[in-house]
């Protein structure tokens, strides 16, 4: 297991209804399913106004709530928490950016789209691209794409 | 076709302005996707999902297997098939198409195509190997889209094995124009590094001109590499520290494009990340830590801002400050920052300033002083997080006369909240270091106290607890006889209690633990009959709960106590019983105590009371039994063969053979990795396992394999501490205006309407904080670096002949396990000279001798060590370069060299160099390669005076044999030569082996000699003489094979035996054969580990595959054909 800072990044409702599941260091499917179920019990049980960190095994996760939707991520044991919890506010008010006032229903229906705009933002568990408007162009311009390559793809090939 | 994407791109903020809700595709809930999810939420039960689903996926089975459907459709099948394994069923037939979808699929199509697959797929996935040519052609293309989504996938899952053939188009893609795909790029090559490190040693040039890359997020992109590699090996990037300290500087002072801004605070992820780089390359290193004091103290001035991310900043700065050399005007600020960040009513701030404090208090005691009433109300904060940050806080801040209270509060949180492995191994790493006589109250608290803990932790507990715990209880903490005596009887006194009342509740773990110190201890209490605790174990036996492995450490108890009267006859009804068991262990345990219990001559041989610990002799080569083996096999037995031959034979019987046809086959197919083997190594020494005798018995107390964390000289070392702190603290309380009862009298006396309430917590501040106020104060909890530990032992003159021996209790167990024989040989052999010594020491009236060693090993990263050696092996009639040491009359090589007792001065060696030195000593190393091992050898020179040497060596290679001879008496101007044979257990290129000379020149007064030598991997290979016919079966039972490209040496004649000799000189390799453009080399890592090299030249450079039963060794080793071919 070599480390990238983070660990694993989950999306799940209130009802524990995973949404989203980003896994950047291999793991089992076994190991996995036993993870998103750790997580969505420890994180759910938690009270409000309770500090949005908790300890799992070697790893630090570090959760928040955004109306409907938890956003859990895992950190390696050096990492910085609150940054991570900016981290997870960023991803946020991207998926806001991209579909404008953004609930729990636009991540259930799009969220392939919410996977794209999340490999945009962090990539092999760092974050590679903090501005919000190079990323927002990055997903338009692969949206985009969907019409010109089709164009393009219906003239003989070079 | 990239000038259409091009234009797309350009066109794209005009377009975003028209259409700036675009992104919001609420039309997909109409698809039907939408209408699955909707169906979904529409049902009421898990069985109708699941039907539902059933459905579903094999709608989509069947669409996705017939011809007719598009790549659109596929598309969108692939959606929902995302869909339906996030809700936990599996679709992996659908896998294979999601690869087709990424590799035929126009741009958007192959975008679901490699999500799907990224989600599907694991690292290790067969089908993986067919993406491998999909990524390489979209890293290929032009356009610009397909390339990110390339390298995207590429750093998100990729089979390590295949990285080479893709590495050359990924690095290619560091001078891309886009800076999008620069980014990306970096961020790949950074994933592989941390996967195969080896395999990008060569672009390490590259990463250097990432970091100068005049794109900030290119630049950014490149520091998690650097993170990576001076977490490694800082040393190698010192001279980078000016530069990280000016992009800070300005990127603090806002230098940077908005573009960066988070909320108004400048690039804050790059922030951090310098901050994080410049506290590893300013650790322990004045002048590189005086370069960061100013950026620094300007980030923290700078981070005034109340939003999170500035307090993300300043954690990170402050951090930074209490890791580098201290400066204290610096470190003031941070105590402050932290001091803000504790009595913060934000509780994530809370949190972390508690965190910080654990970290700093460690250093500077009094910052917990100061915060003692905030730490007393964490304590009982209602979020469990923040109280169990607060017990660490505590922890650490653990003296003699708190240590009562603090355990407590840790109970107290154990039995209330919930049960948590980790807390459990806190409080026990937290209560160890105590028990020391001075430490722990009583004896009787300790035991009282371990049982609440073995009692809580249940089977949660980490094995290291009950073990260690034994362990002490066998060895004492090196403390008076007579107390270690008691404290075992408490240990027996209140087991019998325990067992006397109901057990059923008892874990398993702790009744284990009941059962050997009642096995071994039991005799020491006067009247008490062997047969009562022997009824006791027999109940415990019979009760239904107990699984068969404590039986099993029942059993043995109950062996050992059945020699005694009446025990005999108990003894006798047990085996009775068990020796019907089903369980083998039980069965063969049950007779070895019926044999036991009937034969007292025998039972006092095989256990006997309280005998040392050393004076059970293991003949782990099983000869005893030589003469019954050789009977058999005269009598027309089959020969033993270890499991992995049997293997291996089996296997070539077989016809279905699974390994690739072609060795020149670029990939090694993953399916070979079905005949995934153990290592021969592992599987022989279990095989040495199998030849059961008498003596050896599976079930009871295993301590080969435990650490020694708290053995004998963590302890006294703590003790001297603790004596001295004690006296000053005696002599500063007074005088001490901080001193906590003083503190809480004070502030009685100001606010005199305290409630009640606070009183308390007044109260327990005082008992919690006392013994603090100065920096004396012994912190015994520090989480001290994981590379290096420090054991120190202080050997008294008074029990100078016994103490080595004596404190060693008796154990029956025994195994051959290797680990143990050369862990604790190397100990013993250590421990008994030591004593020897002192014993003679006496006689000369000479004081106390302080022994000490260090361990520090480490793999250093292969390719950041510029300064490196290659040491050739040069025979000893090569010429002697004389050199004069510093500061000593003239000690040339030559009179080093004089010293070498004759069986080393035939072998091959380095030349001598020197590793340390003081005023009145120097030492000197060289290395021996003799053809079993490597040999380290010693050169100690008195330069000055008369005085007595002792020294020790040690490091994480298995030391296979020690010679080292510490000296007694070493005359003025004359020299001694010890040396140690090496064996490297796990193939690392490189590892550092540290020790320490502890000598005295003048009587009372010892002085440490430390030094420290690299040894490299090299050292450690030796060729392996193969014929071509055993080199081809070798090669076929190794499945696993990493291939790279090598430069081939060009030069007159023939290039592949240039190339092969070249390496064969350095290396030390063995050409076994060289056909036509094909070579075949073999070699082997210390003691037998081979490693087979298959050279073919290829273009203009020289594919190798290598294949070895240690999986890092051909990454190690190819790091040092690259360099010595760089080099030629």
């Amino acid at each position: 297991m070599y480390g990238s800072s983070m660990r694993f990044l989950l999306l799940f409702s209130r009802q524990g209804k995973l949404r989203l599941q980003k896994w950047f260091t291999p793991l089992p499917e076994r190991e996995r399913k036993k993870i998103v179920r750790d997580m969505t019990t420890l994180v759910l049980a938690r009270k409000p106004r309770t500090c949005n960190f908790l300890h799992w095994k070697d790893l630090k996760i570090v959760y928040k709530r955004y109306a409907s939707l938890y956003f859990c991520c895992a950190l390696e044991e050096q990492e910085n928490e609150l940054l991570a919890l900016e981290i997870l506010h960023r991803y946020v008010e991207l998926l806001d950016k991209y579909f404008g006032n953004v609930c729990e229903l636009d991540i259930i229906f799009n969220f392939e789209k919410a996977y794209f705009i999340l490999d945009e933002f962090l990539m092999g568990g760092e974050v590679q691209e903090t501005s919000k408007q190079s990323i927002a162009n990055s997903i338009e311009a692969s949206d985009m794409l969907q019409e010109t390559m089709e164009e393009y793809m219906s003239k003989p090939a070079f | 076709m990239s000038d259409v994407v091009e234009k797309t791109l350009t066109a794209l903020p005009s377009l975003l302005s028209l259409d700036s809700q675009s992104g919001a595709g609420k039309l997909s809930s109409t698809s039907k996707l939408g209408g699955l999810i909707r169906s979904i939420t529409e049902l009421t039960s898990k069985h109708e999902e699941e039907k539902l689903i059933n459905r579903e996926l094999a709608a989509i089975k069947e669409q996705v297997s017939s011809p007719n459907t598009s790549m659109r459709q596929m598309k969108e099948i692939m959606v929902r098939a995302i869909y339906c394994e996030m809700l936990g069923y599996e679709a992996s037939f659908s896998y294979i198409h999601a690869i087709k979808l990424a590799q035929q699929g126009s741009a958007i199509e192959k975008r679901v195509g490699y999500l799907a697959v990224s989600l599907f797929l694991n690292e290790s996935h067969d089908l993986l190997l067919l993406l491998v040519n999909t990524v390489l052609k979209d890293l290929q293309s032009t356009n610009l889209i397909e390339v990110c989504m390339a390298l995207t996938v590429v750093s998100q899952l990729f089979p390590k094995d295949m990285i080479p053939a893709i590495l050359p188009l990924v690095e290619e893609k560091l001078t891309n124009p886009k800076e999008i795909i620069r980014r990306k790029a970096v961020l790949a090559l950074h994933k592989f590094y941390l996967i195969a490190p080896n395999q990008v040693q060569h672009i390490h040039s590259k990463f250097r001109k990432a970091l100068c890359d005049k794109d900030p997020g290119v630049m950014t992109a490149s520091l998690h590499i650097y993170l990576q590699l001076i977490k490694e090996n800082p040393d190698s990037y010192k001279d980078l520290t000016g530069s990280f300290v000016a992009i800070l500087r300005q990127v603090v002072g806002g230098k940077l494009p908005v573009d960066f801004n988070y909320h108004n605070v400048p690039a804050p992820w790059l922030q951090i990340q310098l901050l994080r780089i410049l506290s590893l390359l300013g650790k322990d290193d004045q002048s590189t830590s005086e370069l960061m004091y100013e950026v620094l103290d300007e980030s923290l001035r700078r981070a005034e801002m109340n939003h999170n991310i500035t307090y993300a900043i300043l954690y990170e700065c402050v951090k930074a400050i209490y890791t580098i050399y201290p400066k204290s005007e610096l470190l003031e600020k941070a105590a402050k920052c932290i001091g803000n960040f504790v009595v913060s009513p934000k509780i994530n701030l809370k949190y972390l300033g508690l965190k910080a404090l654990t970290y700093v208090v460690q250093q500077d005691a009094s910052l917990a002083l100061q915060h003692q009433m905030t730490i007393i109300e964490c304590l009982d904060h209602s979020d469990s997080i923040i109280k169990r940050e607060t017990l660490e806080v505590l922890f650490r801040i653990t003296n003699v006369k708190n240590v009562a209270v603090i355990v407590e509060k840790m109970l107290d949180f154990l039995k209330n909240v919930f049960m948590e492995p980790d807390i459990l191994f806190l409080l026990y790493v937290g209560c160890f270091p105590l028990l020391s006589d001075t430490y722990s109250p009583n004896n009787e608290w300790f035991i009282q106290t371990m049982n609440v803990v073995f009692s809580l932790g249940g089977e949660l507990m980490h094995p290291d607890i009950p073990n260690n715990f034994l362990r002490l209880l066998a060895q004492g903490f090196g403390s008076e006889e007579e107390e270690q005596q008691q404290l075992r009887v408490f240990a027996v006194d209140s087991y019998l209690t325990l067992l006397e009342s109901d057990t059923a509740h008892l874990p398993q773990r702790f009744l284990q633990v009941i059962s050997w110190a009642l096995g071994e201890f039991s005799y020491l209490k006067d009247g008490l009959e062997p047969c009562k605790v022997t009824k006791l174990l027999a109940k415990l036996l019979d009760e239904r709960n107990v699984t068969s492995e404590s039986r099993s450490w029942i059993l043995s108890a109950m062996a050992k106590l059945s020699a005694g009267p009446g025990a005999a006859a108990l003894a006798l009804q047990v085996s009775e019983r068990y020796s019907s068991s089903l369980d083998t262990v039980l069965r063969q345990q049950a007779l070895e105590l019926l044999h036991l219990s009937q034969d007292p001559e025998l039972h006092a041989r095989v256990l006997p009371h309280g005998a040392a610990w050393d004076s059970f002799e293991v003949d782990s080569s099983l000869s005893f039994l030589d003469s019954f083996v050789s009977e058999a096999l005269s009598q027309g037995a089959a020969p033993y063969k270890a499991p992995h031959q049997r293997q291996e034979e089996l296997r070539q019987e077989k016809a279905l053979s699974l390994e690739p046809y072609s060795i020149s086959l670029p990939v090694s197919l993953s399916s070979c990795s079905i005949t995934d083997r153990q290592s021969p190594t592992l599987l022989s020494m279990s095989s040495s396992l199998s030849g059961n005798s008498n003596e050896l018995k599976a079930g009871t107390l295993k301590l080969e394999g435990v650490k020694r964390v708290w053995g004998k000289e963590g302890y006294l070392h703590q003790q001297d501490a603790v004596e001295e702190a004690a006296q000053v603290e005696e002599a500063a309380t007074p005088a001490l205006p901080l001193s906590p009862q003083q503190g809480g009298a004070e502030s009685q006396q100001t606010h005199g309407d305290l409630t009640v309430v606070e009183q308390e917590k007044q109260k327990l501040a005082s008992s919690l904080f006392v013994g603090l106020g100065s920096q004396n104060s012994t912190f015994l909890m520090g989480k001290s670096d994981s590379t290096s530990q420090q054991f120190r032992r202080k050997t008294r003159a008074a029990d100078s002949t016994s103490s080595g021996v004596s404190e060693r209790s008796s154990s029956s167990s025994h195994s051959s396990c290797s680990d143990f024989l050369h862990n604790n040989l190397l100990e013993d052999s250590q421990n008994s000279l030591n004593t020897q010594k002192i014993g003679v020491s006496n006689g000369t009236h000479e004081g106390p001798v302080t022994q000490s060693f260090q361990t520090t090993s480490k793999e250093t990263s292969p390719f950041l060590d510029a300064g490196m050696v290659l040491v050739q092996p040069c025979s000893p009639q090569t010429e002697l370069r004389d050199f004069v040491q510093p500061g000593s009359s003239g000690i040339t090589q030559t009179s080093l060299r004089s010293q070498f007792p004759p069986e080393l001065s035939q072998l091959p060696h380095s030349d001598i160099s020197l590793l340390s030195s003081d005023h009145s000593l120097s030492l000197s190393a060289c290395r021996a390669y003799r053809d079993d091992a490597l040999l380290f050898v010693i050169i100690l020179s008195n330069l000055k005076c008369c005085g007595s040497i002792f020294e020790t060596f040690s490091t994480l290679i298995q030391v296979a044999s020690l010679r080292g001879n510490a000296l007694e008496n070493l005359p003025a101007h004359s020299m001694s030569v010890c040396w140690y044979a090496l064996l490297m257990e796990e193939p690392h290129t490189q590892v550092t082996v540290a020790g320490s000379v502890s000598y005295r020149a003048v009587p009372g007064h010892t002085q440490t000699l430390q030094f420290t030598d690299k040894l490299f991997l090299t050292d450690f290979i030796r060729p392996l003489t193969l014929s071509t016919e055993e080199y081809g079966k070798l090669w076929l039972s190794f499945s696993q094979d990493v291939r790279q490209n090598l430069k081939l040496i060009q030069g007159e004649g023939d290039p592949l035996r240039a190339t092969l000799s070249a390496l064969k000189e350095q290396l030390q390799l063995h050409i076994v054969d060289i056909i036509g453009s094909e070579g075949i080399v073999a070699c082997r890592l210390l003691p037998d580990s081979p490693c087979l090299l298959h050279c073919r030249i290829h273009g203009g450079s020289l594919a190798v595959w290598l294949r070895s039963p240690l999986l890092s060794l051909p990454d190690c080793l190819l790091y040092y054909c690259q360099k010595t071919l760089e080099e030629c």
